[in-house]
């Protein structure tokens, strides 16, 4: 279970200073799917930064059950192995090869070069890009680069899936397709899903909406099952 | 990240940008190829002189002469005004005070540490006359015995003995209408020399052993009973004079003891190995002043390797935060920039070697047939593979330390701030 425990983050100073998270607290069970959901400069994505431990919060604490992210010895190393990312502009190296962006993640932890290839390419094969593995990244449509850039995220088999505006840079058949294997995945593998999103229709498919305003939790809506929050929408 | 992918990830991101990286390596090879150029030419002369004189460092044999006579600076008085001093040997005002006198060297005879001394005869030929009719100069010398002589034929001059007998470089067979060293042996080299009343006398003495002339070798050794025979013919006074004589030191104390010892007496000894200590003194000398003016090429370098490092950081800081996101330490990424600076100076270093090794070939090619013909066995540029590793070596570490600034900065960019940067 993360958990987010009274996390405030603030910047600059005195009149300057700028509140974007104000108290926030959630926890995210195992397995479960859950959006955060807010206009641009609601706190979203400073959220998602220090769920991810690539920011620190001014104070408050993030825990991976017991232990918080920051009081580990290398919160790289933690989101190295618990965490993957996918971004709204995707990120892929363009020039290299689709298997080598997907083993990306692997080679910065110092997996060797055969078995990291065999487990990027079981990552392709989960998101059905098999036939693409030997394609220069760029040479994709954006469809096909979100789905590499998922691969990438599930290839060192984290605990927790983190997507920042995983369909925004996407026509709506592509943007569905990929929303849809992100809840496939989530059943299958039973990775804890987290996207950060403006949008409405894809946050109601989790089973937990946080609505977030000014920095703060304005409404947190769970669901019990997901035919249910289809059928509410 | 793995060492080998942490090489191999920072080489192809040397690719990225091609005409930069190529740059940047040009002028570390560039730098490389004149720190080459002037350290394999510091050791192709030493190894020169090595080959020359190397033989000679256990050799126990000492140029003496009188405390002084070397020292022209005071001697001509074209130097400071300098006050006297009774310690001291006098200064020598010109070269007459500078030969030894009979006192002198009966002085030398009684130091104790002077075990034998040799008279080095330096008779005056003017001529040698060849079977083809053609008259040759011959620079002359007296044989000593226990200097190391490298015999081609026939057999080397025994001490006190071989009256009538000689040998002679093998470049000088030609003069006994020899045509290899072989031949040269037991023939008669005819010899015209000026005696002391200004009359003109031939002689004649025949050639026991030919030998391979080394820097300090004359071209013909002469046996010491016809030598001093020559020589006293050629003296005013009967007697040769001698602005040094050779001695050989008692065995039972040391190098820098014996030159106490003369020092004591105001005598100067030299040792062969002297010289040669001199000459690598000098060679050292040159070759470190031109490393130096190299190593502000390279210093011109390495700052262009931390610029092409800098802006790779500014291109790459979006790569940088994706990194970090996908759980890169900080350290990998700083390894990452590290590494790609050694490998500039890596490649530029290997690039400039390879520059330098194709000058060295030309260089001692053109060297060897002009300039330095005749002198055997000089390899005016002499790249070793040893050398030419310690370059990449400290070429690679140079570029790596240069390299950690801008890869500290890659290092602490915040990785929300590089994911922005679109």
């Amino acid at each position: 279970m993360l958990s987010i425990q009274s996390v405030t983050k603030t910047y600059g100073k005195k009149d300057n200073k700028f509140t974007a998270l104000d108290n926030v607290s959630a926890d995210f069970e195992a397995g479960t799917t859950n959006a955060i959901i807010g206009k641009s400069g609601s706190g979203k994505s400073t959220m998602l930064h220090i769920m991810t431990g690539l920011d620190r919060p001014s104070s408050g604490d993030i825990k991976d059950g017991e232990a918080s992210i920051f009081q580990k010895t290398d919160t790289d190393k933690w989101r190295g192995e618990n965490v993957g990312i996918i971004f709204q502009s995707f990120f892929l190296q363009g020039n290299d090869s689709v298997v080598e962006n997907v083993a990306l993640p692997l080679k910065l932890k110092g997996v060797n070069r055969r078995a990291r290839n065999k487990q990027a390419m079981e990552a392709l094969e989960q998101v059905g890009l098999l036939d693409k593995a030997k394609n220069k990244a760029k040479d994709l449509s954006g469809g096909q680069k979100q789905r590499v850039a998922i691969a990438r995220a599930l290839v060192t088999k984290p605990k927790i899936l983190v997507a920042d505006e995983p369909t925004g840079n996407l026509d709506s058949e592509n943007g569905a397709a990929v929303e849809n294997l992100l809840f496939e995945l989530n059943q299958k593998l039973g990775t804890t899903l987290l996207i950060v999103t403006h949008d409405l229709d894809l946050a109601k498919r989790c089973s937990r909406v946080i609505f977030l305003k000014d920095g703060q939790v304005k409404k947190d809506i769970a669901k019990k099952h997901h035919d249910e929050g289809e059928k509410n929408a | 990240m793995r060492s080998l992918d942490l090489i191999s990830t920072a080489n192809s991101n040397l690719r990225r940008s091609k005409l930069r990286t190529f740059l940047t390596i040009l002028a570390i090879s560039i730098g490389t190829f004149t720190l080459a150029l002037s350290l394999g030419l510091g050791q192709g002369v030493r190894n020169y002189i090595t080959s020359q004189l190397g033989d000679y460092q256990n050799v126990n044999i000492y140029q003496v002469n009188k405390e002084g006579a070397n020292d022209f600076g005071g001697a001509f008085g074209n130097g400071d005004p300098q006050e006297y001093d009774p310690n001291k040997s006098a200064a020598v005002t010109d070269f007459s005070q500078a030969y030894l006198r009979p006192t002198d060297i009966d002085k030398i005879q009684e130091i104790d540490a002077v075990n034998e001394i040799i008279f080095p005869y330096a008779p005056a030929i003017d001529y040698a006359s060849a079977p083809d009719g053609k008259k040759y100069t011959v620079p002359s010398s007296t044989f000593i015995p226990d200097i190391p002589v490298r015999i081609t034929a026939g057999q080397n001059l025994d001490k006190n003995g071989d009256e009538g007998k000689v040998t002679i470089s093998r470049k000088y067979v030609k003069l006994v209408g020899a045509s290899s060293s072989e031949d040269a042996i037991g023939k008669e080299l005819k010899i015209t020399y000026t005696d002391a009343k200004g009359q003109t006398q031939e002689d004649g003495l025949i050639i026991k052993g030919t030998y391979e002339p080394t820097l300090i070798d004359s071209a013909l050794t002469i046996n010491s009973i016809d030598a001093k025979r020559l020589a006293s013919a050629q003296a005013p006074t009967g007697e040769p004079t001698f602005f040094a004589v050779l001695a050989t030191k008692d065995s039972s104390i040391s190098d820098q003891e014996f030159k106490n010892k003369l020092s004591e007496n105001k005598f100067s000894a030299s040792s062969l190995a002297d010289i040669n200590n001199t000459l690598n003194n000098i060679v050292s000398g040159v070759q470190a002043a031109l490393a130096a003016f190299s190593g502000i090429a390279i210093l011109a370098s390495v700052v262009g390797v931390v610029n092409t490092l800098f802006m790779a950081v500014l291109e790459r800081t979006r790569e940088i935060g994706l990194f970090r996101a996908l759980g890169a330490k900080k350290k990998t990424i700083f390894g990452l920039f590290s590494v790609e600076a050694a490998l500039l100076g890596f490649w530029g270093s290997v690039f400039g070697l390879i520059g330098a090794y194709g000058a060295q070939l030309a260089v001692n090619s053109i060297a060897s047939n002009t300039f330095l013909k005749g002198i055997e066995g000089l390899q005016l540029l002499n790249i070793t593979p040893m050398l030419a590793i310690m370059i990449v070596g400290i070429m690679a570490t140079i570029t790596m330390v240069a390299g950690i600034i801008p890869a500290f900065k890659a290092s602490r960019l915040d990785p929300i701030e590089a994911l922005r940067n679109e």
